[in-house]
């Protein structure tokens, strides 16, 4: 699963950088994952089952609240960044992905350390950028690819 | 106290593996039984008696209602084995035990169950009549689940029974994980006459396709006791997943070393009214999992999966060697295996005239025990409990960062 989700990233960043090369949409990619899966994710986790609200609604109410929490995240900083609407509409859609993502890793983590398992710390911190720097591979390797081409072009005449 | 994985190494220095146990005619490819031996027997037999027997005499299991908590009331003067995965059968929920657990003698306690029919309701101060076996396929699914989390989901458990009767195309419409057993009943007869139990046998190695199954237990009277139940639950996973592979003997050898050093980074886990008879501990390294029960200083019950995934080699390719092992296996130990049949013989007459003087020093309680601290406990441990927004994410992260 974890080469699908890569691979998967690297796409969307490669199909970015066809789109709109200008890297505010790529660095709103690769930040909102990775911001998403470090901080919205535990904070989620955390808010959730501190303030015991999953014993409502049949712990349906999980989902709900973890994607208000991202989307008012990024609807907060839009407040004082102004961004444009495809890339409020991509900030919104990757941090909720990512929360869902760090919410699900933070129980994963916690889990193991509260079981004989032992924890990667190193996976569980490098994971989540390895993710955002996947989506910025994806952007750069198109670049380069066209870069690539043009040179071999030029030499070939 | 010693560690359950010096119990393990003080216990495994008397066994070893008797000659390999399979189907000449290779109508089982699948399935290759290494019986577990003990190097010499103690004159006295046990003085615990398992599940199945001590219900004929008097231990009463009903249903508290609870899905995680069946009443168990023993008054009998002697301690009880509740084993790992037991399925307690009456006209209720079937239920599977979570742990091996002993219930001391005359001791009314509350003990830790799955529930394994999800779609039939619990009745209250329901009897439970009989215990049957349990596949490996789930036991393996709940050892890891236990050692991984320190729990098993039930959610989960349901998922796996689901899954597991419709791979076996099992019909049931109460999604009760016994009716595999229905489904394969007339080849579970036929071919358990393939494995018998041996004088004086204290366990099994059951290789089933890519798969290790163990069990062993202290005294060879409680495996006799037990053994369909313990061969069951691995030939219905060879005859419900047929394969022309089985795991070669190399990988057998070592098997008990692996548990050794697999247990030693284990965790207990207990009954909160049984905490003071014996200590169940599980274990989880690389493809192993398992559980061990030990009371004062002695391995009663040991059960653990090992995938040998990538190991398993064609029947066919390993016959002559193992009919060669099982030749030399029954030559070398030739004395061994005369004396414990001597030895086993004594201790089973001095056992049967124990088990007929086993009567219940008093009457049982007709109402459920509830262990209302546990209830309370479970309840609000499941309300706060944090559930993972999708599973299979939750199985990936857990797979991803544990070392």
């Amino acid at each position: 699963m974890a080469s699908s989700l890569m691979g998967g990233v690297f796409a969307i960043g490669f199909l970015i950088a066809w789109w709109d090369p200008h890297p505010k949409l790529i660095l709103t990619l690769a930040i909102g994952l990775s911001c998403g899966m470090l901080l919205l994710g535990p904070y989620a986790a955390a808010a959730l089952y501190t303030t015991k609200l999953q014993q409502v609604w049949h712990g349906h109410l999980r989902w709900p609240l973890c994607l208000i929490l991202a989307v008012s995240s990024v609807v907060l900083l839009d407040a004082f960044l102004h961004w444009s609407t495809p890339q409020l509409v991509l900030a919104a859609t990757v941090a909720s992905v990512g929360t869902v993502f760090g919410h699900d890793a933070s129980l994963a983590v916690l889990e193991l350390r509260g079981s004989a398992g032992r924890v990667d710390p190193w996976m569980v911190g490098l994971f989540p950028a390895l993710v955002g720097l996947a989506a910025l591979a994806g952007y750069c390797s198109l670049g380069f690819a066209i870069g690539a081409y043009q040179v071999t072009r030029a030499f070939v005449g | 106290m010693a560690t359950l994985a010096d119990t393990l190494r003080h216990s495994f220095e008397d066994l070893l593996l008797g000659p390999p146990q399979f189907d000449p005619t290779a109508n089982l490819p699948n399935m290759v039984v290494y019986p577990v031996f003990p190097t010499h027997l103690a004159p006295d037999p046990p003085d615990v008696v398992s599940l199945t027997e001590a219900m004929r005499r008097g231990v009463r299991l009903s249903d508290t209602g609870i899905v995680t908590q069946v009443h168990i009331d023993n008054p009998l003067p002697t301690a009880v084995l509740v084993g790992e995965s037991d399925i307690l059968v009456g006209p209720t929920q079937l239920r599977a035990v979570q742990f091996s657990c002993l219930v001391p003698p005359g001791r009314r306690a509350s003990i830790p169950v799955n529930c394994v029919e999800a779609g039939q309701p619990t009745v209250y101060q329901a009897q439970f009549t009989d215990t049957a076996a349990c596949p490996w396929y789930l036991r393996s699914f709940k050892l890891e689940q236990l050692s991984r989390h320190g729990d098993n989901h039930q959610h989960r458990i349901w998922d796996r029974i689901k899954a597991y009767l419709h791979h076996t195309g099992t019909v049931s419409s109460t999604q009760d994980v016994c009716a595999v057993f229905d489904q394969f009943g007339d080849d579970l007869d036929d071919l358990s006459r393939v494995f018998p139990l041996q004088p004086g046998q204290v366990g099994c190695v059951s290789a089933v396709g890519q798969d290790l199954f163990i069990e062993i237990f202290g005294d060879p009277e409680i495996l006799e006791e037990r053994y369909d139940q313990v061969l069951h639950s691995a030939l219905v996973e060879a005859i419900a997943h047929p394969t022309r592979e089985v795991t070669p003997a190399s990988q057998v050898d070592g098997v008990l070393d692996e548990l050794i050093d697999a247990s030693r980074s284990s965790k207990v886990v207990h009954s909160r009214s049984l905490r003071d008879s014996g200590r169940t501990q599980i274990f989880n390294k690389g493809a192993i999992a398992g559980s061990g029960l030990v009371s004062e200083g002695r391995l009663v019950h040991l059960t653990a999966h090992k995938r040998c995934w990538g190991f398993g080699r064609a029947f066919h390719e390993q016959l002559p060697e193992l009919k060669h092992q099982r030749s030399e296996r029954a030559k070398e130990h030739a004395d061994l295996f005369a004396q414990l049949d001597d030895d086993y013989t004594r201790r089973c007459k001095r056992y049967r005239s124990f088990l007929r003087k086993l009567t219940p020093s008093r009457t049982t309680s007709a109402k459920p025990y509830v262990d209302t601290v546990s209830k309370d406990d479970s309840t609000e441990r499941l309300a706060t409990e944090p559930l993972p927004l999708s599973n299979d994410l939750h199985e990936f992260f857990l797979r991803l960062f544990r070392r």
